[in-house]
């Protein structure tokens, strides 16, 4: 898309300890949350980090919005590491990046009334004049489709799928570059899930933002992003286009992932690729390819030993895999 | 009368759940029929505020008492009508021929006894055994359900559990009384993409086994593509639409059904714009006083705003029965369905 992404993680880690003991508690190991993931997003594009709980992709999202520390590795928004950014840089930040959560019936302080929610952002940050906010809010107010007098409201007057658009309107008032949206709509009915994914599009459109989004719905996925990241136990296995994503598939676990997914007509029979046993567990994840434990095309003792690298297909190097099937035709200096 | 073998396994005729609440009385559940046969899949579909979980409580009438109550209907089970039982009666009849599973396994199970002693809790209830013969009963259910071994997964308790294998724990007690109905309300929504296709195939393996009969509630398509044979789709408290399971996908007949099937996202194509339904779902202290999808509906009509429509059928499928409560469905094809 554009030649400067506005957000790259590069070989972005996080381990939690695991400890034993209350008082004298020792470190006993390390959960891999997220271990090694290196991506990028451009302008005005949509990014779905997509995997089975568990798989670091919640934790990842919260490493872009500051609220954990990468073990190692580097997160860069517009070519400044995002951890290390201090006063009126991070000020800057917390302006560019904003968030949409999955519940709005917990992400909306119930005691406050709709203008001090979405104006909250603007105040805080001191970042426009105070006769200036009244117009900001009820702009961003009919960018959602409420009406602006609606903004003396409480939380509580609205439907779950008007509560989403008052966070995603409390989101937009700082006029972001960045939006990490998490589970933006599964917490909504049907019939509103369409009416705030089409809203999304739209602002997207209108304001060329780019989406970091957390989805395990795959359905959602393929009709919002333009890029999908596929995660298991903490590392990217795939990562490529959505359409030549869910065209062919090239990871073994992305074929299962997806070969799960519900079909959308009762004719549609799907060959599925059954999965053995569980994900194992993030402390002490299997040597090698973490997914050689369960994978049906497991071609031999180098998935134990060697963990495959993230790489770009020949044909289509937008299309990254992390597979030793595809080792033989891998192109030495493309890796990422 | 039609012959036991014909007969429904489960029958809901003309159901009304109302709720006393501090906005008035309100129907949950408003003239609500369906039915489920030997072996087969219902999928009742519908929104949050549908009334779709209220009316499969009121099948086991299990509604919170005293707000809500059973107001008028039938619930035929094998020809017994549920309602005039009394609890001795219904408590005999919950978990031994109706049995429920419901969303979130984690509060289903009791987190301080163990799973063996909780699978026998339910099959002891209407078996009158040994303590032993129970155990061994309830090392059978969780095979069933496919639990790998489970002569030692019986001593453990629900947190050493992944959701998924909760689920079918729950799955085992529900079913370890060998029930000739299952209603399974969204058991798999809780439950990651890879489990929730083991799971669905897992109640379709025991069916098959056992010719049980499930309803199942969701709000999910894609979950009434893959496991129902009929669907009931609810809205405001009304069935609006009703037939096999093709027949709805090929050629829905209700607005509300129409617009719900477009406006899912498929994983299957990509999707230039989803259509999107305006506005949301009325109050119930609020309803419409004709057709309820009227205020958001692109065909209504005036008739809409006023009257609510007649349930029509659909005359090529017969009695085999495509139903659907609108007015703007074409007059030879659609004829009043005289149920």
């Amino acid at each position: 898309m554009d030649s400067q992404p506005v957000l790259k993680l590069n070989e972005v880690t996080k381990y939690f300890p695991v400890t034993k003991g209350l008082i004298f508690a020792r470190t006993i190991g390390h959960v891999r949350a997220v271990d090694g993931v290196t991506l990028d997003l451009g302008q005005g594009e949509t990014l779905a980090l997509v995997g089975e709980s568990g798989c670091g992709k919640t934790t990842t999202a919260k490493l872009i919005l500051r609220q954990e520390t990468p073990t190692s590795g580097k997160l860069k928004f517009e070519g400044e590491d995002v951890h290390e950014m201090t006063g009126t840089a991070l000020k800057q930040y917390r302006t560019d990046v904003q968030a949409v959560f999955q519940d709005p019936w917990s992400s909306l302080n119930p005691r406050m009334r709709v203008f001090d929610i979405v104006s909250e952002t603007l105040v805080v940050n001191h970042a426009v004049a105070k006769g200036e906010v009244a117009d900001r809010v009820a702009k961003v107010l009919s960018d959602v489709g409420l009406r602006p007098e609606q903004s003396r409201n409480f939380p509580h007057e609205f439907s779950g799928g008007q509560r989403q658009r008052i966070a995603i309107a409390s989101a937009l008032i700082s006029e972001p570059k960045l939006l990490v949206l998490d589970e933006p709509v599964s917490a909504l009915d049907v019939s509103i899930r369409s009416q705030i994914m089409n809203l999304f599009k739209d602002l997207q459109d209108r304001y060329r933002m780019s989406y970091l989004m957390v989805a395990h719905d795959l359905g959602t996925t393929r009709y919002m992003a333009h890029k999908v990241a596929v995660m298991y136990l903490g590392r990217l296995v795939e990562l490529a286009p959505t359409r030549s994503l869910f065209e062919a598939p090239l990871h073994p676990y992305t074929q299962a992932l997806f070969s799960a997914a519900l079909p959308s007509h009762p004719d549609i029979e799907r060959e599925e690729i059954i999965l053995e046993g569980e994900v194992p567990s993030p402390i002490n994840p299997p040597p090698g390819c973490s997914f050689h434990t369960r994978c049906p095309l497991k071609i031999g003792e180098v998935c134990e030993r060697e963990t495959p690298r993230l790489t770009p297909r020949p044909d289509d190097p937008q299309h990254h895999v992390a597979c030793h099937l595809y080792d033989g035709e891998q192109n030495g200096e493309q890796r990422v | 009368m039609r012959s036991p073998s014909e007969r429904p396994a489960l029958e809901v005729r003309d159901l009304e759940t109302r709720i006393d609440t501090k906005l008035g009385l309100i129907k949950a559940v408003d003239g609500v029929s369906f039915s489920v046969d030997h072996g087969e899949t219902l999928g009742i579909v519908g929104e949050s505020g549908s009334g779709k979980s209220i009316a499969a409580l009121s099948i086991l009438r299990l509604v919170p008492k005293p707000a809500a109550y059973i107001a008028r209907g039938q619930v035929l089970l094998d020809g017994e009508d549920l309602l005039e039982k009394n609890e001795n009666e219904m408590r005999k009849v919950r978990g031994k021929r109706i049995s429920m599973i419901l969303q979130d396994p984690q509060t289903s199970l009791n987190p301080v006894f163990s799973i063996g002693f909780q699978v026998v809790e339910a099959i002891g209830m209407h078996a009158d055994a040994p303590r032993k013969t129970l155990v061994r009963r309830a090392v059978e259910a969780l095979r069933r359900v496919r639990v790998a071994d489970p002569e030692r997964r019986v001593d453990d308790f629900p947190h050493q559990m992944s959701g998924g294998m909760k689920q079918r724990v729950v799955g085992a007690i529900a079913l370890g009384s060998f029930p000739s109905v299952l209603i399974a309300d969204e058991p798999t929504t809780a439950l990651d993409v890879t489990i929730q296709a083991q799971y669905l195939r897992l109640l379709k393996d025991i069916q098959q086994e056992t010719g049980l009969s499930i309803i199942f509630i969701t709000h999910d398509f894609g979950v009434v593509a893959r496991m129902c044979d009929k669907v009931a789709v609810m809205y405001a408290g009304r069935v609006v639409e009703y037939g096999p399971v093709r027949e709805i996908f090929n050629s829905p007949a209700h607005p509300y059904t129409k617009a719900l099937l477009n406006s899912v996202p498929a994983v299957e194509e990509d999707v230039d714009r989803l259509y999107s339904i305006k506005g949301q779902p009325p109050a119930f202290w609020d309803m419409p006083k004709g057709c309820r999808f009227e205020p958001r509906c692109d065909v209504a009509m005036e008739r809409c705003k006023t009257e609510y429509p007649a349930k029509l059928a659909k005359a090529a499928t017969g009695s085999g029965g495509h139903y659907a409560d609108c007015w703007a469905l074409e007059e030879p094809e659609w004829i009043p369905s005289r149920s």
